[in-house]
């Protein structure tokens, strides 16, 4: 076994996948299904099972000749590998703002509610004279470019500031908040294995906020809504026996690669 | 679990499907008499629900719904057909695809079968 996880490539430019990405989930586990159509399940063996398929174009050489090493490497170690869903969100909570995962510092009350606008949503007041602050650690590396966003209101203009920081570097972003919208900060995450996003809340304010997600920006200025369960597996497989390349010119090459990554529903 | 909507407001578009499934059991006799058996009690309706031309918002809204629903897990489902609510729905076994083809554009497809 490796001491250090293989970690699925990505392209010079830090994307770990282009457009199309097509992703198929199903639910594997023991099932009866008896004559009259009913079915007998045990939830709690069920596996949920995502299998992407990953289509590049116009890589080049050094790209493609990364992706092979990869592939028989994974392939002669028969070793899982890490995967970070394209299409994932990878903070480890993002429907509930007062769970454990989201450490807070200084002195704040966070409230759950309906907003119109925003839907499932949370208040949250910082009554004290210094900064607040929510922030999460994710194991998010590995050169990627990494989004952090997260849906705000608020009536009159306040400031909110994102942070993202990892051992090597910290970035981060102070925004004016007056209408729905969603707010984000973006950083090439460090080749790190963690990475600590955070939200500051100023003196004497309140905010809305509501879906907080982490992601691997695809595109430079665009975030996905990428729903709630944290999209980083640990123990990834190929789901392919066979691995080709073609080249429709010198130096721009077309691979296609299937990933699967699964756990407990 | 509420069954996700559209930004329109609608929970399918064209292009989805509805069918019926029936099973039965034929008994074959000496003297070739047959007789037949239907298996299943309940209305067997399934509807094979596909979605092009979706933005983030929405997509997310039913990947997270068919994540959030276990195998066996049942729910309310609307037949948009005719109107008729079902309340003992469950997701099909054929899976959720999710295709995103583009910045912002995507295309789902999964099947929710009538338990009852």
């Amino acid at each position: 076994m490796p001491s250090e996880p293989f970690v699925f490539p990505a392209t010079n430019e830090g994307f770990l996948a282009q457009y199309p990405v097509r992703m198929r989930s199903r639910y594997q586990g023991p099932q009866v299904e008896f004559p009259d159509g009913s079915k007998q399940v045990s939830p709690a063996e069920f596996r949920l099972v995502h299998q992407w398929e990953l289509v590049y174009r116009h890589l080049r050489n050094e790209e493609r000749d990364r992706f092979e090493a990869f592939f028989f490497q994974v392939e002669r170690s028969g070793s899982p590998f890490l995967f970070f869903d394209p299409l994932g969100n990878f903070l480890l909570q993002s429907l509930d703002l007062t769970h454990p995962a989201w450490m807070k510092n200084g002195a704040m009350d966070i409230t759950a509610f309906t907003d119109p606008d925003l839907g499932e949503a949370f208040v949250i007041t910082n009554n004290s004279f210094d900064w607040a602050m929510l922030s999460q650690t994710v194991g998010f590396g590995y050169n990627f470019f990494g989004c952090f966003s997260v849906e705000t209101k608020w009536d009159s203009p306040v400031s909110v500031q994102l942070g993202m920081t990892d051992s090597l570097e910290s970035h981060k972003r102070e925004l004016k908040v007056h209408e729905p919208r969603r707010l984000f900060v973006r950083k090439r995450a460090g080749a790190v294995a963690s990475t600590n996003v955070s939200i500051e809340i100023p003196p004497q304010t309140q905010v809305i906020l509501a879906r907080p997600q982490l992601e691997i920006a695809l595109q430079p200025t665009a975030f996905h809504a990428t729903g709630a369960r944290n999209g980083i597996y640990q123990q990834a497989t190929l789901a392919q026996a066979n691995y080709r390349w073609i080249s429709p010119a010198p130096n721009v090459h077309q691979i296609n690669l299937y990933v699967e990554g699964s756990r407990f529903a | 679990m509420e069954f996700p909507q559209l930004d329109t407001e609608v929970t399918v578009q064209l292009h989805s499907a509805k069918q019926r499934k029936v099973r039965s059991r034929t008994f074959r006799f000496l003297g070739d008499a047959v007789q037949g058996q239907q298996l299943r009690t309940g209305s067997g309706f399934r509807w094979l629900l596909r979605y092009e031309s979706l933005n983030q918002e929405e997509t997310s809204r039913l990947r997270q719904f068919f994540e959030m629903t276990l195998p066996g897990q049942s729910f309310s489902f609307t037949d948009p057909w005719t109107g008729t609510v079902h309340a003992n729905c469950r997701l099909g076994n054929a899976g959720l695809n999710l295709l995103h083809y583009a910045p912002g554009s995507y295309e789902v497809e999964f099947e929710v079968e009538d338990a009852q």
